[in-house]
């Protein structure tokens, strides 16, 4: 994620478990929106995750991050534009869905990672200053899907 | 060009974090956000910003 993000903006993300079986949030710039440089847009980003023996370890890593929710959003000049959530211990809807602008609905979606928000928003006119930034956000992905459980 | 840094924080400041984003987003405490949210205040609510702060909340109680 970091080098995602780096791919875009500086800024930093501040976590809050590093304990075993401890469960935390990681968001950027504390929780507040994150401006993505070329146009007026706006990245929030928050994740809450847990670190847990993994039950499939790889040699040397006998660990790994299990995400319990999220939500990013992207936001313009007027406010929030798409907000993808899921937050499946707190909310009625259970499933990752995500809210579009003046459309009251939770509409289904598969997991977004932020790598996929980030692409969005260069699709709506955000200019990476990474010109490698395509390659970044697809092996971000790729790594993610070898040891994701589900809908990557 | 650099990547994006990480920081580990505490309980302390992760409870930082969260209350600036209650009074941010709801104008209230993140202390009285999270009574709220246990009380079942928000239970019919449907604002999207809610799941921010239910994200954002820390997993321990704040320590006086």
């Amino acid at each position: 994620m970091q080098r995602a993000l780096g791919c875009f903006t500086n800024c930093k993300f501040v976590a809050s478990a590093r304990r075993l079986n401890e469960s935390g949030f990681v968001t950027v710039n504390r929780g507040a929106p994150v401006a993505l440089p070329g146009h007026p847009l706006t990245l929030e980003f928050g994740q809450r995750y847990r670190v847990i023996l993994d039950p499939d370890p790889s040699p040397g890593l006998p660990f790994k991050v299990t995400i319990e929710g999220y939500y990013i959003n992207l936001n313009d000049s007027d406010g929030e534009l798409f907000a993808f959530h899921w937050h499946p211990g707190n909310d009625r809807i259970r499933y990752p869905h995500v809210h579009v602008r003046d459309v009251d609905l939770h509409v289904p979606t598969g997991r977004v990672l932020l790598e996929d928000a980030l692409r969005l928003a260069a699709e709506i006119g955000s200019t990476p200053r990474n010109s490698a930034w395509i390659d970044v956000l697809e092996t971000n992905r790729e790594n993610v899907s070898k040891s994701a459980t589900w809908g990557v | 060009m650099s990547d994006a840094t990480v920081e580990f924080v505490d309980s302390d400041e992760a409870w930082e974090i969260f209350d600036e984003q209650a009074h941010a987003t709801l104008g209230i405490s993140g202390e009285e956000f999270a009574r709220n949210w246990d009380n079942g205040v928000y239970r019919d609510s449907t604002d999207n910003r809610l799941m921010k702060l239910v994200i954002l909340r820390p997993a321990r109680a704040r320590e006086d």
